[in-house]
């Protein structure tokens, strides 16, 4: 009997006790709608809304002067018999299938290297993350000088040294994607960061019994210091995904989308049939089917990646 | 419960003020629209939105022509916004989406060019007030003035007139002892063949970067060319209709012809820089002024552009062949069908135009060709002042240019911003000798059947 009594009158007080906590929680609850409001409301305002605009317009004919017209599933049929959309959906791909392996391997190689215990460590970070925030458009400019066939350091470089003619490295239409895919490695300080912050998480007790088992420097980067950072690889890819697939600043400033097509971005062409086709309906469903394309390929990476990734806490450990 | 529904509340109220905001904005943009529109024939003050392209050099003028204009009707306030030629057609179609249109603006200072915006409906039919004050811009040149007449409906009132013209490098010239071209446009020994004669005199050490002098270069864009040949890409009725239609590139023989005759001067005779070559050197600054290149054909704007140029420079016509004709290039005021304030709006215009004042001193700041035929000689004597050739030459030469002229075509078909990307692409590889004239040709008429507007 008392022991039933004691348990209620613990489980009232408890209850008391909830109540007078409560007026402090709504309290805090209510700070944080008020702090958070500004973003919440401009999300759905500049960014939802017009998500959701697009997502209306994508079934309709929109000329920008004329109201919209309903026409179904016009657009994304249009698709399927669009020259320009395959071509430049298959540029985009490869420039995808290269840009990401060679961003993960050239960010991680010097995230490794700026992780050595140097001097002047610190120094060479910055000077490493710099080039990061200048503005895309003036790195666009910077590297089509540096790539220059006849005036630009590179070629002349070449000949003075080599005595090789350099190609034409933005006009020659099989290299002006891989040449696009090498101005990346002034944009890789972000990813790097990235994983200059997970190296440097990495207990350094394994690497000391590793070490004392007589694992090569080679052998411990590939057995533990990859599988350790391998959720955050795997995060930096799918970054990096979404964001090559949305290119368009490195062709619009320096190859208007040529030679011959060859380096037409998606997001190029989304925005000239938006803004010079002034087909806002088709731009939105371009916008939808790339929206489709780049959620699968999340997807597939995350279930590809259910065997590669080691989280440490891991029920699978 | 009652904490939730406070946040509710909370929420509620915040949207609401959000939206208040909103609203608030709005009615007072309402009001001043009402009392604006009231004004025209009040007294209330009016605002109308000129829209300019970003352009330092005309500064000066924009400021001058908006306070003469207010000083002169009191009641007008006249609102200037830059905008960077390449910005204009995406502020453009935010702005008449949202119908928020600037009232005055010429619609080739946008890549889409004049066709596109009228055949959207966005420019307004200025017949009517033409017809009334037909007085006021008599002396506009009439062949000018009909280039914006589309089924009889008047879209633009001309500020200038560029011709096309072959620019060349006299000091080259002297060095090699080659003659100097004629300037009478009717003079059929200056054809091609000659063109080509004296760019092979001209040219040398093609291949090392810091001494190759090129003959010739033809910076039209491939459609130009073929014009200058008597051909074209595209029917005549895609000039009057604005519909680009069914291409003529494959059906008419001269496009052939004039490309030819380009990839021969790059490929074969190795007078003229490749694709590749003129990317190149244009990152550096303009091929001609580079002193690199002899001789440039190009639009009239080489008259001011070529001024810094450190060397002596002349004019020629573009060479004679049966059926050439060659691009004008006439930029018009234009007045959008959506202004609130039409009225006040052509009054601005007829003021930018006058040949006494807006007209005049726009010309004298830009050295642009002007539209209007009692500006000509002021313009001929300037030019001439300008170049070191006389007078008579300079008039000879642009009354040639407009006789042989017609209006380029990316003002005249609809969104030709995007034919020309597609003409380009293909024209490339041609200039750099990837791909034969035929296979170019048959490509550029699949591709443009395949655009869908």
């Amino acid at each position: 009997m008392s022991a039933v009594n004691a348990t209620e009158l613990r489980a009232e007080s408890a209850a008391k006790l909830k109540k007078r906590r409560n007026p402090e929680r709504a309290r805090e609850e209510r700070a944080f709608w008020m702090f958070i409001s500004p973003w919440v409301i401009g999300f759905i305002l500049f960014s939802g809304g017009p998500i959701l605009a697009s997502l209306v317009l994508s079934f309709a004919d929109y000329n920008v002067i004329d109201p919209p017209k309903f026409i179904g599933l016009g657009n994304f049929s249009g698709l399927f018999d669009d020259r320009l959309f395959y071509k430049s959906l298959s540029v985009t791909a490869y420039y995808v299938v290269l840009v990401v392996p060679f961003t993960m391997i050239s960010s991680l190689l010097l995230a490794v290297l700026l992780n050595q215990k140097v001097r002047g460590q610190p120094l060479f970070r910055t000077l490493y993350y710099t080039p990061s925030i200048i503005s895309g458009v003036a790195v666009a400019y910077l590297w089509s000088w540096l790539l220059n066939p006849e005036f630009g350091v590179v070629n002349s470089l070449l000949g003075q040294w080599f005595g090789i003619r350099g190609p034409g490295w933005f006009t020659d239409a099989h290299l002006v994607i891989p040449s696009m895919v090498l101005m990346q490695l002034t944009a890789i300080g972000g990813t790097m960061v990235i994983f200059l912050a997970s190296l440097q998480s990495l207990p350094s007790d394994l690497y000391e019994s590793a070490a004392m088992d007589g694992a090569s420097r080679m052998r411990q980067f590939f057995r533990i210091t990859v599988p350790l950072i391998s959720p955050v690889i795997l995060f930096n890819s799918i970054i990096g995904i979404i964001s090559s697939f949305q290119a368009f600043t490195q062709s619009y400033v320096i190859t208007k989308g040529g030679p011959d097509w060859n380096s037409y971005f998606y997001v190029y062409y989304l925005f000239d049939t938006a803004f010079f086709h002034f087909r806002m309906g088709y731009a939105s469903a371009l916008a939808w089917v790339m929206f489709v394309i780049v959620f699968l390929l999340t997807l597939l990476s995350l279930v590809l990646s259910r065997k590669l990734v080691y989280y440490e806490y891991d029920s699978r450990g | 419960m009652t904490m939730k529904t406070k946040t509710t509340a909370l929420l509620l109220a915040l949207f609401l003020s959000v939206s208040l905001l909103y609203g608030c904005s709005k009615g007072k943009s309402n009001n001043a629209a009402s009392s604006g529109d009231t004004g025209s024939s009040g007294g209330d003050k009016v605002t109308i939105e000129w829209l300019v392209r970003t352009d330092p050099n005309m500064i000066d003028w924009e400021k001058d022509m908006i306070a003469g204009f207010q000083k002169d009707n009191p009641n007008i306030t006249v609102k200037l916004t830059t905008i960077p030629q390449a910005e204009i057609d995406q502020r453009l179609t935010t702005m008449i989406s949202s119908g928020k249109v600037p009232d005055v603006w010429s619609p080739n200072w946008a890549n889409s060019g004049f066709a596109s915006y009228m055949k959207m409906g966005a420019l307004k039919d200025m017949t009517s007030f033409i017809e009334r004050d037909s007085g006021d811009i008599s002396t506009i040149n009439q062949q000018i003035m009909d280039i914006y007449k589309i089924d009889n409906k008047t879209y633009g009132i001309p500020m200038l007139a560029i011709g096309s013209f072959l620019f060349y490098n006299k000091e080259l010239f002297d060095k090699d002892g080659v003659p100097y071209p004629p300037t009478d446009w009717n003079d059929t020994s200056w054809n091609y063949d000659a063109m080509l004669q004296k760019a092979q005199k001209l040219t040398h050490d093609v291949g090392n970067a810091n001494k190759q002098v090129f003959g010739v270069l033809n910076s039209m864009s491939p459609n130009l060319q073929t014009w200058g040949f008597g051909g074209d890409m595209f029917k005549p009725e895609a000039y009057t209709s604005a519909v680009m239609g069914e291409p003529a590139v494959l059906t008419n023989p001269q496009n052939k012809e004039a490309l030819q005759f380009n990839v021969d001067l790059i490929q074969k005779h190795k007078v003229a820089p490749n694709q590749a070559t003129v990317d190149a050197v244009s990152a550096v600054g303009d091929p001609f002024l580079t002193g690199k290149v002899a001789m440039v054909i190009n639009g009239g704007w080489g008259f001011w552009a070529y001024g810094p140029a450190k060397f002596k420079w002349g004019v020629a016509p573009i060479p004679y062949h049966d059926g050439r004709k060659v691009p004008l290039f006439v930029d018009p005021w234009c007045i959008s069908e959506k202004s609130k304030h039409p009225e006040e709006s052509w009054k601005f215009i007829k003021y930018l135009v006058d040949p006494n004042n807006g007209g005049k001193k726009f010309m004298e700041k830009t050295s642009a060709t002007p539209a209007d035929t009692s500006l000509a000689d002021q313009w001929y004597q300037q030019m001439a002042d300008k170049t070191g050739m006389k007078v008579e030459e300079v008039k000879q030469l642009n009354e040639g240019a407009v006789q042989n002229g017609r209006e380029a075509d990316n003002h005249l078909i609809d969104k030709f911003a995007v034919i020309s990307t597609t003409i380009n692409q293909t024209a490339n590889s041609l200039w750099n000798g990837q791909k034969s004239v035929d296979q170019g040709l048959q490509e550029i008429d699949k591709n443009l059947r395949s655009l869908k507007f």
